[in-house]
């Protein structure tokens, strides 16, 4: 009877051992651009979280609205209270997953292409989310890059006319992180 | 009518008190041109000119959030917060963050610092004032600024 125990114990610890360990990040580096006639306007935010689940490709990304940081005070206090209405729905939201995590190995320094799918929840709207994005394996950390662009009037946000020529439809968004290995 | 007639009529034609008024109103104009204009351009938010609307323990903010967020973030989210808390870890890179204790094993409440300008060490406790945007693991504050103890008086 003590041998079973023992041999189920062990077991139970081998599969422990075998669980890969989850990627993440709290600082993750989101920059976004308009580029509209009148004018350009960008805005970072340096705190957003990710997690990467290596064994089944999953991926989620949140962002805080009001950690966007503009140039300009006026710029920042109409993108939260008039656009994003900010108070009303404080994050961005990203659940999806990396098609092609069997081509990617975050224990093998290299760089990796990702092709990414999901869906995007900004401004209480949710759209879906296919691009590529590039995974560059380090010795101590895992560097996540990716580029997309999204439509303004997909996430409910309202240009008023008079401004229409200072903001485009089109956002193109920057998304970088440094994830590392989360010890639980 | 032509500028140049303006200009005329102006030397002409007015009376002192009708100069007075066009130049009254011509310099209200002026000043609500470059009033508008000035906040147009104006740069980020500095929280050293404003004053916090809240003073609270960096632990029960963070309590607050993880457990009922929504609550949470009705009473504390966009409010500029003094929080008093003892510093975990600080990272220098850009922006400069400063992390203070919680009585959660993984989250904190993370400040993202205007400078890098004194910042204590690890370990010791501080006062800092700075702007609340929520709750993802961490609580997040931006816009954040030093209170040095010695201003305060407890």
């Amino acid at each position: 009877m003590k041998t079973k125990n023992l041999i189920i114990i062990l077991c139970i610890l081998c599969v422990q051992g075998l669980q890969a360990q989850k990627y993440f990040t709290k600082e993750g580096r989101i920059v976004f651009h308009s580029d509209a006639p009148m004018e350009k306007i960008e805005a970072e935010n340096n705190k957003a979280t990710s997690v990467i689940d290596p064994e089944t490709g999953a991926m989620q990304w949140s962002a805080l609205i009001k950690a966007f940081h503009f140039e300009k005070a006026l710029m920042e206090e109409h993108f939260n209270e008039n656009y994003m209405e900010s108070s009303k729905y404080p994050k961005a939201l990203f659940k999806g997953r990396i098609a092609n995590m069997k081509d990617i190995d975050f224990e093998q320094a290299g760089e990796y292409e990702a092709q990414i799918e999901g869906t995007l929840e900004i401004h209480g709207e949710t759209n879906d989310v296919r691009t590529t994005g590039t995974f560059t394996v380090g010795e101590s950390s895992v560097q996540g890059d990716c580029t997309f662009t999204i439509l303004v009037a997909d996430y409910g946000i309202e240009i008023p006319a008079v401004v229409a020529d200072n903001i485009a439809k089109e956002v193109e968004i920057i998304v970088q992180a440094d994830y590392q290995i989360l010890d639980r | 009518m032509e500028w140049w007639a303006v200009g005329v009529m102006f030397d002409l034609e007015m009376n002192r008190m009708k100069r007075f008024i066009v130049i009254a109103a011509l310099t209200l104009v002026a000043l609500g041109a470059y009033m508008a204009w000035k906040g147009y351009t104006e740069g980020p938010r500095d929280l050293t000119r404003e004053s916090a609307e809240l003073r609270m323990d960096a632990r029960e903010l963070y309590e607050r959030f993880s457990s009922d967020e929504s609550a949470a973030n009705a009473e504390y989210l966009d409010k500029v917060i003094e929080l008093r808390g003892e510093i975990l870890a600080v990272d220098t890179a850009h922006p400069p963050t400063i992390q203070l204790a919680t009585d959660d094993m993984l989250g904190v409440v993370s400040c993202e610092m205007a400078e890098l300008e004194g910042i204590p060490e690890e370990g010791k406790t501080v006062i800092i004032k700075g702007q609340c945007t929520g709750y993802l693991t961490d609580v997040v504050m931006v816009k954040c600024v030093m209170i040095t103890t010695n201003d305060r008086k407890q």
